[in-house]
C-alpha cells in the first residue's frame, strides 16, 4: 500500500525513463533521431525493457480470453475521471489564447519543429498572460497528482468544471514560459474569480514567509482564505523525508519539455547579438556597481521576469535596475531610487555629450531609458556627494 | 473463448483514437484492458498486497487514461495485446519498487492515531458533521445523485452490505455481522475488504481506504479520508451514502434470523 498515490517510483519513471512506447518504437526498428538512439543503446535499463517486450511481441499468441466471463463495473473514482474528460472535450472554450485557460502539451515543439523529446505523460500549463515574445506565455504548470499538493498548490474543484482530470492543481511554485505552437488541447477555462484567486496565491507564495514545516500534512488539504478568496491547498512541505520535496524535484525537471522550446522562441525573436550584448551590459553594471545582487519582483508570478531576457538586480535599500531585451531588438533599463537621497541618471555619447538626463526623488523614483545596442553609450548615476558614483559603459561587445 | 490476438484490432482502434472517446468507449477500453491483462497470470502480484482488480484499474488510470495524447503523434505508439501486457508488467514491477516506507512522511503518534480513527467508517457516520463552511445545497445535491448513481452501478453485493451492516442503524434496525453474509455472497470476505468494511491484512493503514469501493467513490467526490479537511463533507457524503441505501436497496436479505447473531464478538 501507498500512502501518497501514485508511488514516486511510478511517477519517476513514468516521467523520466525511456516510455514503453518508445521502446516499442525502438524494438520495432523505427526511424529515431540518432542522440535518442544511441542513448536508448546506452541505457541499461531500456535495453532490459526491450530485451523483455521482444518475446513477448513475438511469441505465438495461445493466450485465450473467456469472453463471457463477467467484467465488474466501472470503480466509480475512474467513472467521474472519464465522466470529466468526456465534458471536458464537449465544452466550447475560446480558440483565442485567453488567461485561465488550462492547455495540454503533448510533445516538445519549438520554433525550428519537435525536439523529438519522449515525452511519457502530456503536461497542462494554465496561462496568465502573454509575454513581449510572440506566441509566448507566462503561467503555471498544472499537474493531476493532487495527493502530492504543498502550501503553494491550489487545488481545482467542481467549480473549475469543465475541466479535465489531467489539470487538477496548479503549481505556483512551479512558474513557466509556454510557446503555444507546443498546445495540443484547451482543458479547461477558469472562471475570472478562480484566475484572480490563482494570482492572489501566487503573489502570496512570493511575499509571505515560509510556512512552520511542523504543519505539514503529506496527503491532506486544507481551506485557506486568500485575500477575498477561498482556496485548498495542501500543506507546508515538512522535513528531508517529506516525499514532496522529491515530486516537486521531479515535476520541476518535467516541465523543462515546456520550457526548452520557450527559451528557444525568446531566443530566435532577439536580433543577432542582441543577447551577448544584454551580457556584456549586465557585466559592466556588475564591475561598475558593487553590491549589485540579482532579486526576483513581487510581480514576477503574474508576469514575465522568469525569461531569460528581462534580469533584475539591486542594492536593498538604495537602488534597482531592471534590464530587459524588447521586441523590436533594442533594451529598457528601469532604475528606481530607493533611497530619500535625489540620485542623477545621464546617459552619455561618445564625446562626454548629454543624450539622456533624469533626477529621482522621492516623487519621481523611476526612470526607463532605452538603449540601442548599435550605438555606444555610458551610463553615470551619481548625487550630491559624488556626481559618477558609478560609471557604466555600455557598448555593444564589438565596439568595446 | 477468443484468441487474444483477436481483440488486438479494437484494442487499437480505441486506443488511438483515446483522446477523442465518448463514455461508453472509454468503459470499452476498460473493460478489453481488464480482459487482456486477466488472461495472463502474473507473478509480479505477489508481495503487491493489492488485488489484481485494483491493479488493473490503476494501470488503467496511470498508463491509459492520463498519458492521452493526440491522435497521430509520435508518442501514440500502436498497441496490441502482447504490448499491453508488457505495459502493465513494468506498471507492476513499478509497484513493487516503491517502498511505502520511503515514500511515506513518518507519522507522529498522534498522527497515527487519527489516521487510524479515520478507518472506521462509523466514526464518521456517528459524528455530526459541522457544515458552516460548506455550500450547502450544492454539495449534498452532488452527493446525493453521485450516491444513487454508485448503488446503480455496483454489483448488487455493494448494496446489500450497505444496506444491511454499515447503514442499517439508520433504519432503526442492528446491523447484520459481516459473517452472516457468508452464505449469500461469494467470497464475502474478500468482498467486505474490496468495498472498504474490512481493513486487508497487511496494509498500512493509512492507505488502506485508498483502492476500496468506498475509498473511491469519496475519491470521486474528490474527498480523502486521510484529510482532516474533508472529513465534514465526508460524513455528510456517507449519511447519504447510506440513506439511498435504505431507499435504492428492496431485496431483502436472504438469511432470516441473522440479525439474532448481531452482536457477534468476533465482528
Amino acid at each position: 500500500m501507498y500512502a501518497l498515490w501514485p508511488p514516486l517510483t511510478v511517477l519517476e519513471q513514468e516521467l523520466f525513463s525511456p516510455s514503453d512506447a518508445l521502446i516499442q518504437r525502438w524494438q520495432r526498428g523505427e526511424d529515431l533521431p540518432v542522440d535518442l538512439k544511441r542513448a536508448l543503446e546506452t541505457d541499461p535499463e531500456a535495453r532490459a525493457r526491450r530485451a523483455a517486450l521482444e518475446p513477448a511481441a513475438s511469441m505465438a499468441d495461445s493466450a485465450v480470453v473467456d469472453e463471457a466471463a463477467p467484467v465488474p463495473p466501472l470503480p466509480p473514482d475512474l467513472q467521474v475521471l472519464i465522466r470529466r474528460r468526456v465534458a471536458a472535450r464537449q465544452a466550447r472554450f475560446s480558440s483565442v489564447p485567453t488567461p485561465g485557460q488550462i492547455v495540454r502539451i503533448d510533445e516538445a515543439r519549438g520554433p525550428h519543429g519537435p525536439l523529438h523529446w519522449d515525452l511519457a505523460r502530456p503536461l497542462a500549463v494554465l496561462l496568465n498572460e502573454p509575454t513581449e515574445t510572440p506566441n509566448v506565455w507566462y503561467g503555471w504548470l498544472v499537474t493531476p497528482e493532487t495527493d502530492y499538493a504543498g502550501y503553494w498548490d491550489m487545488l481545482l474543484g467542481p467549480e473549475d468544471e469543465p475541466c479535465d482530470p489531467l489539470a487538477r492543481m496548479v503549481q505556483l511554485w512551479n512558474p513557466i514560459h509556454l510557446y503555444l505552437p507546443s498546445v495540443s488541447r484547451v482543458l479547461a477555462e477558469l472562471r475570472p474569480e478562480r484566475l484572480a484567486a490563482v494570482r492572489a496565491l501566487a503573489v502570496e507564495c512570493l511575499i509571505a514567509p515560509e510556512p512552520d514545516p511542523a504543519q505539514a500534512q503529506p496527503g491532506s488539504r486544507v481551506r485557506r482564505s486568500v485575500g477575498a478568496y477561498r482556496v485548498r491547498t495542501g500543506t507546508p512541505l515538512g522535513g528531508p523525508d517529506d516525499p514532496r520535496h522529491r515530486y516537486q524535484q521531479l515535476y520541476h525537471a518535467y516541465a523543462e519539455a515546456v520550457r526548452e522550446p520557450a527559451a528557444q522562441a525568446v531566443a530566435l525573436a532577439q536580433p543577432a547579438g542582441l543577447l551577448d550584448w544584454l551580457r556584456s551590459v549586465r557585466g559592466a553594471l556588475f564591475d561598475a556597481i558593487g553590491g549589485l545582487l540579482p532579486y526576483q519582483p513581487i510581480a514576477q508570478p503574474m508576469g514575465e521576469t522568469a525569461a531569460q531576457d528581462i534580469e533584475h538586480y539591486q542594492i536593498p535599500g538604495r537602488l534597482r535596475l531592471t534590464l530587459t531585451a524588447t521586441a523590436d531588438g533594442l533594451a529598457r533599463l528601469r532604475l528606481e531610487n530607493l533611497q530619500p537621497t535625489p540620485l542623477q541618471a545621464l546617459v552619455l555619447d561618445d564625446d562626454e555629450e548629454i543624450m539622456e538626463a533624469a533626477h529621482l526623488d522621492q516623487s519621481q523614483p523611476v526612470v526607463e531609458l532605452t538603449l540601442d545596442p548599435g550605438q555606444s553609450r555610458v551610463l553615470v548615476i551619481g548625487d550630491a556627494d559624488q556626481p559618477e558614483r558609478y560609471r557604466i559603459p555600455l557598448s555593444a561587445p564589438d565596439a568595446r | 473463448m477468443a484468441k487474444l490476438a483477436d481483440w488486438d484490432a479494437p484494442l487499437q482502434a480505441l486506443w488511438q483514437r483515446r483522446d477523442d472517446l465518448s463514455e461508453r468507449e472509454w468503459e470499452q477500453l476498460y473493460q478489453l484492458t481488464v480482459r487482456i491483462l486477466s488472461a495472463y497470470p502474473f507473478k509480479e502480484y505477489q508481495g503487491l498486497n493489492l488485488p489484481p482488480e485494483d491493479c488493473m484499474t490503476d494501470f488503467f488510470v496511470e498508463k491509459v487514461y492520463l498519458p492521452t495524447v493526440r491522435e497521430g503523434y509520435s508518442v501514440n505508439t500502436p498497441i496490441h495485446a502482447n504490448a499491453l501486457r508488457y505495459y502493465f508488467q513494468n506498471f507492476l514491477i513499478d509497484l513493487q519498487r516503491a517502498n511505502p516506507l520511503r515514500d511515506s512522511a513518518p507519522l507522529d503518534d498522534q498522527q497515527t492515531e487519527r489516521e487510524i480513527a479515520a478507518l472506521s467508517w462509523q466514526h464518521f457516520l456517528e459524528a455530526e458533521p459541522d457544515t458552516t463552511d460548506l455550500e450547502d445545497a450544492f454539495v449534498r445535491e452532488r452527493y446525493q445523485a453521485a450516491a444513487r448513481e454508485f448503488l446503480e452501478q455496483q454489483e448488487p453485493w455493494v448494496g446489500l452490505y450497505l444496506r444491511y451492516h454499515l447503514c442499517a442503524h439508520y433504519g432503526g434496525e442492528t446491523p447484520i455481522p459481516l459473517v452472516r453474509f457468508k452464505d449469500h455472497i461469494p467470497s464475502y470476505h474478500q468482498k467486505a475488504e474490496k468495498l472498504g468494511l474490512k481493513k486487508p491484512s497487511g496494509n498500512d493503514d493509512r492507505a488502506a481506504l485508498r483502492p476500496t469501493l468506498l475509498g473511491r467513490w469519496l475519491r470521486s467526490l474528490d474527498l480523502s479520508p486521510t484529510s482532516d479537511d474533508d472529513h465534514d463533507r465526508i460524513r455528510i457524503a456517507l449519511k447519504i451514502l447510506c440513506q439511498q441505501s435504505l431507499l435504492f436497496v428492496k431485496d431483502a436479505l436472504p438469511c432470516p434470523g441473522a440479525a439474532d447473531s448481531a452482536h457477534d464478538p468476533k465482528e
